[in-house]
């Protein structure tokens, strides 16, 4: 499959890493859901782990330049997010899968990843190709005129993913996107991912270790808005080491592992700031 | 702007089916609350008028559909995307225009099956009124959209409809001081005819029609930057437009609405037929061209037969206010209120009207009033047409004037009268008639016909 490349990303990158972010804070609501988390991602897939309320899908909202910093610095492609009133050329290179995926109900498959694609500004003449490739790489193609709204749980997931990855941006952040998808479609998934995870930097946060330990490169693992871990999953299944773990592989029993040690010192009081 | 765009939301939005929707409701009031449209500029102002119920709805439906980013919870998305939001609400505030502009082109068509005469004179000023109404639909649907993404409830649009219907049924109401209408009603979507009626005769004044252009450009402009803006702090600034839309559009209206309202000159011409004798009518008449040439023809041969010298062409005035001068006398004038009451008239009919007191309208001081009709006079009128024509008084249909009338039982009696005299007495004291008449003297014209014979 051939990818368009746009002369931005041609340019020689200044910057070390795809994402970096230095002692970020993030609120969510009045909560500081991310607070002071270092963390640095390239290309790859970044499979983003943690219990509900860690922090994920406020990391990932960041990210996407839905919500602003609060402290800290947040780069993303070598431009720093924070207070920026311009962000449009970064976001030309995002795609965003939300949690909760929005999508208007009478507009067929193509008519909305079209949609989506000229809100990223692609140039009309890459459109149609883009948005049927796009289609095409998620399963989609035998419903790409029916309306979205006549699409199942899984079809709805997989249409969300094919808008995010129609602008084949640099960042493609996918919050919860194996939400709904039958086992079969998740292998699919995980196969498009490692794909995608070539030449882009693909940060996906859910709560399946199983999936980060099939498709990523790399886990990184948040609690309380911080990271805990961050390593390739051979080094998450390690970390459990002889003293089990809850959980019915060796990464989950590393997941669960990790936290347990990550609790335990963050609340003794010597380590406790 | 991105065509597809445009054209998915074309398809996709509620644009065709609120428009859909909005033209068939006012289709139907357009039919259900009227007889037939006699002239176009009746419809025209009508349709005007009932935007008091078109344009609530479609502000209703321009909110339902600003709603959709909410209700979709599409809002999070979109927030990531790079293209800024005026640009990503321009295909679908576009979308709505069309759809409203073409509501309303689609109510006038519609409704145009209830015209009685499709070919009937359209006026120039109705291109300002037809124009003007889109242009006011096309502001509430701007401002719907605007209204729905500022108060993105699923009850925003049915209480806009409700609200709007209301407001505007009320508002004239407390605006109106005193029993003159004020020019400032021309703030209002809709518009009212003319208080003295005769809406086909009148337009409005280009003052009334560009003081309201403004005005409701500037509604217009306002709703879509509202839509369009994305700070609160630029929220502001779409106010503007508003502001000084009627900082300019009010002192500029017209001090009452009865000044607005002005006579359409062309709708009185007369046009002609192109070959001799030569037959014309009002332009607003001027569909009935060819079903009262044969007549008029008829008419002017009937005199030349009968009573030379005859005149050679025929006016058909059928306007309320037509020119009051004596006609000159190479001229039959007729003044027929025919068309306006749906009465079809034979060829027969006509003839017989035209003519009626030998051809020459009839003399105002000489009629009396409307209350007290001098049926004298009304009726030696009447016996020359039947005199003329050789045979005995015609049922004319629909006339003051005439045999079905009080006048009728008098005219009988005196046609009985004239008949009696000999045939040059005959032609002599029509010819004498006539020529009163031409002048409008004073004088007892059934006395001048029957005189001593009776």
């Amino acid at each position: 499959m051939v990818r368009a490349v746009s002369a931005a990303e041609t340019a020689a990158t200044t910057y070390a890493s795809a994402i970096h972010a230095e002692g970020l804070r993030v609120r969510a609501g009045r909560r500081m859901a991310v607070d002071g988390l270092d963390l640095s991602m390239d290309t790859g897939v970044h499979g983003l782990l943690g219990p509900n309320g860690a922090g994920k899908t406020t990391l990932v909202r960041s990210i996407a330049t839905v919500l602003r910093p609060a402290g800290g610095t947040l780069t993303v492609l070598g431009e720093k997010v924070n207070g920026r009133i311009d962000l449009r050329g970064l976001r030309r290179q995002i795609g965003y899968l939300p949690q909760e995926f929005g999508f208007y109900r009478r507009f067929t498959v193509r008519e909305f990843i079209e949609y989506i694609s000229w809100l990223k500004e692609m140039p009309a003449a890459e459109t149609p190709g883009a948005v049927q490739r796009a289609i095409e790489r998620v399963g989609l193609a035998d419903r790409a005129d029916h309306r979205m709204k006549t699409l199942s749980g899984g079809m709805v997931r997989r249409a969300g993913i094919a808008q995010a990855i129609v602008n084949d941006p640099r960042i493609l952040l996918l919050d919860e996107p194996t939400a709904g998808l039958d086992p079969d479609q998740r292998m699919q998934f995980r196969a498009l991912l490692r794909q995608l995870g070539t030449d882009t930097c693909v940060l996906v946060s859910t709560h399946l270790v199983e999936d980060v330990a099939a498709a990523c490169t790399d886990v990184v693992l948040i609690d309380n808005g911080r990271l805990v871990f961050q390593g390739v999953p051979a080094d998450l299944a390690a970390a459990a080491g002889e003293d089990a773990g809850a959980g019915d592989s060796a990464a989950e029993r590393g997941y669960s592992a990790i936290l347990r040690r990550h609790r335990e010192t963050a609340s003794s009081p010597e380590t406790a700031s | 702007m991105g065509a597809r765009i445009l054209r998915i939301e074309l398809r996709r939005s509620v644009a065709l089916g609120a428009a859909a929707l909005i033209a068939a409701v006012g289709v139907f009031v357009l039919f259900a609350s009227n007889p037939p449209y006699g002239f176009w500029m009746e419809l025209v102002i009508f349709q005007r008028d009932i935007l008091q119920l078109t344009w609530p709805l479609a502000l209703a439906a321009g909110a339902w559909q600003g709603i959709r980013e909410r209700r979709s919870r599409i809002e999070e998305l979109l927030a990531t995307t790079p293209r800024p939001r005026w640009q990503r609400v321009l295909p679908i505030a576009t979308a709505m225009a069309i759809a409203a502009v073409a509501a309303y082109l689609v109510m006038l068509a519609g409704a145009a099956a209830h015209l009685r005469h499709l070919d009937g004179y359209f006026s120039l000023g109705a291109i300002p009124l037809i124009a003007l109404g889109a242009l006011a639909m096309v502001g509430a649907i701007w401002l719907g959209l605007a209204i729905g993404r500022l108060l993105p409830s699923p009850l925003t649009a049915p209480m806009l409809a409700v609200i709007g219907f209301f407001s505007l049924a009320v508002s004239p109401m407390i605006v109106a001081q005193d029993s003159r209408d004020p020019g400032t009603f021309l703030l209002f979507p809709y518009l009212q005819g003319p208080r003295d009626g005769g809406f086909a005769l009148q337009m409005l004044s280009a003052r009334a029609n560009l003081s309201q252009a403004l005005w409701f450009a500037a509604v217009a402009a306002t709703g879509l930057a509202l839509f369009a803006t994305s700070r609160p702090s630029t929220r502001v600034a779409a106010v503007l437009p508003l502001l000084l839309g009627a900082a300019v559009a009010v002192p500029a209206m017209p001090s009452t609405l009865s000044v607005a309202w002005i006579q359409d000159r062309r709708a009185t011409e007369v046009v002609c037929t192109d070959d001799e004798p030569e037959v014309c009518i009002t332009r607003l008449h001027s569909h009935a061209l060819d079903q009262v040439r044969g007549p008029a023809r008829q008419a002017l041969a009937v005199l030349a037969a009968k009573l030379p010298p005859a005149p050679t062409r025929v006016v058909v005035q059928t306007a309320d206010k037509g020119p009051e001068d004596p006609q000159p006398r190479d001229t039959l004038a007729v003044r027929i209120s025919f068309f306006e009451d749906g009465v079809e008239y034979t060829s027969e009919d006509l003839l017989f009207l035209m003519l009626i007191g030998a051809g020459v309208p009839p003399c105002a001081n000489l009629m009396g009033t409307r209350e007290k009709p001098e049926t004298e006079y009304l009726a030696a009128r009447l016996v020359v047409a039947a005199w003329l024509l050789d045979r005995d008084l015609a049922a004319a249909q629909g006339r003051d004037e005439g045999p079905e009338g009080p006048e009728g039982p008098l005219a009988r009696e005196a046609l009985t009268a004239v008949r009696g005299l000999a045939a040059d007495e005959q032609r002599a004291r029509v010819t004498a008639f006539r020529d009163a008449e031409r002048t409008c003297a004073e004088g007892d014209r059934l006395d001048m016909l029957t005189g001593a014979a009776r």
